[in-house]
């Protein structure tokens, strides 16, 4: 390929599942919960943080990533289910609206950055090592060769990362715990009547979505590095990935990650190849790739673009008429 | 009336009278001045009273330790938070070193540190040293950065708050007469060693990799100028700051050696951007064989001492600068004490941060006021006799340090481990190894 390297393919395919893996435990939040949880972020740190603490003091244990990766999990899902029962779950209790909630959780992440940064601080002098740019001491026992790219950091990710995805579709859409999930996403009050409790399916959420978002924060760390600030310059992508998914399609911010890592690799090297176009402007495409696919696409639920409400106004005077 | 009532006379005479009257006169006159002497030792009591008093005051203001701030806005968060918080514990030892050094000298005057985070953000630097300025603070250590640097000079000039950064080396800063001080050489001559280095190593075709900001701007032109006035060609190419990850760039930097046949790339950035660089880099063949050259901003990272990377930097034989003094018993014995503290050797630009503190203090005591007009006049004269850790210290007209040398730095393997060595000097314009 001449325009296009093979290693901007697998950039794109690398960063890509990785983009999908923290966007979507948002997703699945947001969908059930109704909270556009802000402190996500926070929950990806921790992952990361978890796993790259644990094989640096451990190594003869930690080193393996399967067990790095189990701890990480259940770490992201114990300070998702500590917010959501200290604070949003008081909140919802008085009836709070979801702007509210959605401050709340800006809170949160405040909260919990500097708490990160606190933790780290104290580590770093206990362990004598700089932990403000880290990467995790794993034991890589295997490798593949994909598109001429060798790298066992990529096999690694590449295999356990799409089989969470098929876990967590598994997990939303053949499970008795999905069914209930998707019941309180579609209407609580009626899921509520049906005898599920919508506080325990919502606690059983965040465990999920705490716990993937871990986990993704662990892969990041893999492909780069972990800093206690890293999942917040991910923002944007993470955000944009789920609102192309409709904050609602676990499919379609699947989708919506590949885009905006295609935007970002295979994209910039076109612009920058042919037009000459300056490397920073690479975070403005990830937000041009946004507005363009939301005008165009409209999520499920939004208002829509202009396409959206054109369809929308054809099929009322159809009625109409 | 009657005959014997008009005859009736007072018995004794007038003399009695006049005694009497005498007699009245004199306790009455005594009485007088009494009254009046009375009121006048009245008043040199209180006058001596006040003056005990105001000799008391003198006593005790002599007696009474004076303490004087100092702000520092440190990069605790951010970019540079791995460093921003290893200067604070520097900033604390020199501290503790300069309130000592008075205590045993029964100087009564003591220094406090008033820290705050500044976000390694130009916004952050101002909010800042304006909160620092809102708490009556007249001079600060920091910010780090010289987009920050550059951020916060027309506040702290239009409210004389005197500004000592220990690490903004961009040359667009050196201004003369303003209220910014740095303890650190400007990089126009670092970029000149660098580019000196890099034509001398064989590179003719390089692109200039460099973080799009104060620093990496002006380092990357004046790079530029002096390669080409050598005979070389430079290619800039600049980055976004502050991204999660730089694999894209990275790839884009390897389609562009690519292109237009570089023989070398010149990094620019800061410790986290360059290694993060650096560990894409290693796994990009094309990248694995040209000549690397970097700028101090990544000298000290301990990810740069993995066997990954310093492998690869073995491999293409990466050769840096970086600003350094002469090793001297103070630096020595500054680094001695820090690694006991935290197991590290210090991070880049610790001895100046060292420095700083205590030539702040100095200039404080230089000045007999809290003022930052004074204090920035007693820095020169303090910094023209003091020797610290980082040396000599002496600032030209700009407020810069007048004389900095630089080291040529790279990433050695040393019984079995990999170890940052510097193998070479740069010193007036002349490059010398060994």
């Amino acid at each position: 390929m001449g325009l296009i390297d093979l290693n901007v393919i697998v950039n794109t395919i690398w960063i890509g599942l990785i983009y999908s893996l923290m966007a979507i435990p948002l997703t699945i939040s947001y969908k059930v919960t109704r909270v556009l949880n802000f402190a996500h972020t926070s929950l990806i740190t921790v992952g990361a943080y978890v796993a790259v603490i644990l094989s640096l003091v451990y190594p003869s244990l930690f080193s393996n990533i399967f067990l790095a990766l189990v701890v990480s999990f259940f770490a992201g899902s114990v300070v998702a289910i500590l917010n959501h029962k200290l604070v949003y779950r008081r909140l919802m209790d008085k009836e709070a609206s979801p702007v509210i909630l959605m401050i709340a959780s800006l809170g949160s992440w405040i909260f919990l950055k500097y708490l990160i940064y606190s933790i780290i601080s104290v580590v770093s002098k206990a362990i004598k090592k700089d932990l403000y740019f880290a990467v995790p001491n794993f034991n890589y026992t295997f490798n593949l060769n994909f598109l001429g790219v060798s790298n066992p950091a990529f096999a690694y990710s590449l295999v356990l990362g799409l089989s969470l995805v098929a876990f967590t579709f598994l997990i939303f859409y053949k499970t008795s715990f999905g069914k209930a999930m998707r019941a309180v996403a579609d209407n609580p009050q009626l899921a509520q009547i049906s005898g599920i409790s919508d506080e325990s399916v919502m606690t059983l959420t965040w465990l999920l979505s705490g716990g993937l978002a871990a986990v993704s924060g662990v892969f990041w760390a893999m492909f780069s590095y972990a800093s206690p600030e890293f999942a917040d310059s991910l923002v944007l992508q993470v955000f944009a990935a789920c609102v192309i998914g409709g904050i609602s399609s676990i499919s379609l911010t699947i989708f919506g990650g590949f885009i905006i890592a295609g935007a970002e690799n295979i994209l910039m090297t076109i612009l920058y190849t042919l037009v000459g176009l300056d490397l920073s402007f690479r975070p403005f495409l990830s937000f041009l790739t946004l507005l363009i696919v939301i005008l165009v696409r409209p999520p499920a639920g939004a208002a829509g673009g202009l396409p959206y409400r054109l369809k929308l106004r054809r099929r009322e005077s159809k009625w109409t008429s | 009336m009657s005959t014997e009532a008009k005859e009736a006379k007072p018995s004794g005479g007038i003399l009695p009278r006049l005694l009497a009257a005498f007699v009245i006169g004199l306790i009455l006159g005594g009485i007088g001045v009494f009254a009046v002497q009375s009121s006048q030792s009245s008043a040199q009591l209180s006058a001596l009273q006040n003056k005990v008093q105001s000799l008391q005051a003198t006593v005790d203001a002599l007696n009474t330790t004076k303490v004087y701030t100092i702000g520092v806005s440190f990069p605790l968060t951010g970019e540079l938070s791995d460093v921003g918080n290893q200067w604070k514990t520097v900033a604390q030892m020199a501290l503790n070193d300069l309130n000592s050094e008075l205590a045993n000298e029964n100087v009564k005057v003591q220094f406090k540190l008033v820290i705050v985070d500044d976000k390694t953000q130009a916004q952050g630097a101002l909010t800042a040293v304006q909160s620092l300025a809102q708490q009556g603070i007249k001079v600060v250590i920091g910010p780090a950065a010289s987009s920050q640097v550059k951020a916060v000079k027309a506040y702290a000039d239009a409210n004389k708050i005197l500004i000592v950064s220990p690490s903004s080396t961009s040359p667009t800063l050196a201004i003369p007469n303003d209220f910014i001080i740095r303890t650190v050489g400007s990089d126009a001559v670092q970029a000149e060693a660098l580019a000196k280095l890099a034509f001398g190593q064989g590179a003719r075709n390089v692109i200039v990799f460099y973080r799009d900001d104060e620093y990496g701007q002006a380092f990357a032109q004046f790079f530029s100028n002096v390669f080409t006035s050598l005979g070389g060609k430079a290619t800039l190419t600049k980055y976004a700051t502050g991204l999660a990850d730089y694999a894209s760039e990275v790839a884009q930097l390897s389609s562009q050696v690519k292109s237009i046949g570089a023989d070398a790339v010149v990094m620019i950035s800061f410790d986290t951007d360059g290694a993060n660089i650096l560990g894409h880099a290693k796994d990009d063949s094309t990248l694995s064989s040209v000549k690397w050259f970097s700028s101090e901003g990544v000298h000290g990272t301990t990810q740069l001492l993995s066997p990954e990377i310093a492998t690869f930097i073995r491999k293409v034989n990466l050769l840096g600068t970086r600003p350094v003094f002469k090793e001297n018993p103070v630096y020595k014995d500054f680094a001695a004490r820090y690694k006991k503290l935290t197991g590290r050797d210090p991070p880049v630009f610790a001895a100046n941060v060292y420095d700083s503190i205590i030539l702040v203090g100095k200039a404080i005591l230089l000045a007999g006021k809290y003022d930052g007009e004074a204090i920035r006049a007693a820095m020169f004269k303090v910094a023209s006799n003091y020797y610290g850790a980082s040396g000599w210290c002496i600032l030209n007209d700009a407020g810069d340090r007048m004389y900095q040398d630089y080291a040529i730095w790279t990433v050695s393997s040393v019984n079995g481990t990999y170890e940052y060595q510097d193998i070479g000097s740069y010193s007036g314009g002349t490059i010398t190894w060994g």
